[in-house]
């Protein structure tokens, strides 16, 4: 069963309406999709928290109920205050269920590698979420990553996933997703720069000068 | 000590240092990081402490990430001089702080000892941080 959120048409807008609206434990939102214009819209902070927290996260489906109409949506974007961590607005969009849609989800490694375990590797995650595309309905919540048979300087690429039918990844097959790599070669810059410390701070070149220099010594040339 | 290879101009003003930051305030590479909660200008050798903190504290395990970097120079006129005659020179290096700003980043370790990490280099540093993890972000 989809769950269905009450929203209400927002007609104040601007930075202090929407101060006001979040003091009151509202969120302003904005809905807009393929065959509609934006509409701003007010949510209750706590109903898009919960959805933020379930399983599926964003990629989560849902219907927003305003004045008589229902539309099946999802969380195109959120807004969060960077240092208060406070809700501050959500992008919803409108999502026909027999379109396929763009979403990111999340990936999640599983076990431990031999590279770590055996031969004292650093799991170098270098992508976290993958993009792709299907139906509302086949978004996975998660892809799971069976990483226990890499060994160092070995890697995880997009190629090497096997996916359900359906689902198109939207990243190069050729990009990779985790790499074993050596600890020695991540802590190997530190100790060198340690040794720059106490030497004499220089100035940086001025590219300006440079290229007046280069323009006067282009003039002294052609005279 | 950090700084920039090219500028295009030696001297710059000084600015303000309103609102949050825009951007570099989420992980970008790391699972646990250090955010500045309040706006400065970091200078490059407050940068370089917190990194050698946390490099030593990690002792080859896990991997760091510096996300600041001091592209703004700060001129000084010498000292017992005398009002006038121009701007001072270019005298250290600074990346402008503002809240919300992530500083560093570690993987590869556990919780603790990544707190401890970040614990131990923001001490080195002039303003308030926390600790953040992807795991735990408490939406209010």
């Amino acid at each position: 069963m989809t769950l269905v959120i009450k929203a209400d048409k927002r007609t104040e807008k601007g930075k202090n309406a929407s101060g006001r609206l979040r003091r009151q434990g509202l969120v302003p939102a904005i809905l807009y999709g393929e065959s509609m214009d934006s509409l701003p819209l007010t949510l209750k902070k706590k109903d898009i928290i919960e959805i933020l927290k379930s399983e599926t996260g964003e990629n989560t489906i849902f219907r927003v109920a305003y004045d008589s109409e229902e539309k099946d949506v999802m969380i195109k974007e959120v807004q969060i205050h960077p240092v208060t961590d406070e809700l501050l607005h959500v992008d919803l969009i409108q999502i026909s269920m027999d379109k396929p849609v763009r979403v990111s989800v999340p990936v999640e490694l599983v076990g431990e590698p031999v590279g770590v375990k055996v031969e004292g590797g650093l799991v170098d995650f270098l992508l976290r979420e993958l993009e792709i595309e299907c139906l509302p309905r086949e978004i996975p919540e998660a892809i799971r990553i069976d990483i226990s048979h890499l060994h160092l300087h070995q890697s995880f690429k997009v190629m090497n996933l096997e996916l359900p039918a359906g689902i198109k990844i939207l990243h190069e097959p050729q990009t990779a997703i985790v790499v074993i790599s050596s600890i020695a070669e991540e802590a190997a810059p530190a100790t060198t720069e340690e040794v720059v410390e106490g030497a004499e701070m220089k100035e940086p070149e001025v590219i300006k000068k440079e290229r007046k220099k280069e323009e006067e010594e282009e003039g002294e040339t052609k005279g | 000590m950090l700084m920039p290879k090219k500028v295009k101009y030696r001297k710059q003003q000084r600015g303000r240092m309103r609102g949050q930051a825009l951007r570099g305030a989420e992980l970008a590479f790391g699972e646990y990081g250090l955010q500045a909660l309040e706006p400065c200008w970091l200078t490059a050798r407050q940068i370089e402490a917190g990194r050698v903190t946390i490099t030593r504290f990690l002792k080859k395990r896990g991997k760091m990430w510096v996300r600041v970097f001091p592209w703004k120079p700060v001129t000084k006129k010498p000292t017992e001089t005398r009002m006038g005659r121009g701007k001072g020179d270019p005298e250290f290096w600074v990346d402008v702080i503002k809240p919300g700003r992530i500083i560093f980043e570690v993987e590869g370790v556990d919780h603790g000892v990544a707190q401890e990490a970040m614990r131990l280099a923001a001490n080195k540093l002039p303003i308030k941080t926390r600790f953040i993890s992807r795991e735990h972000r408490e939406l209010k």
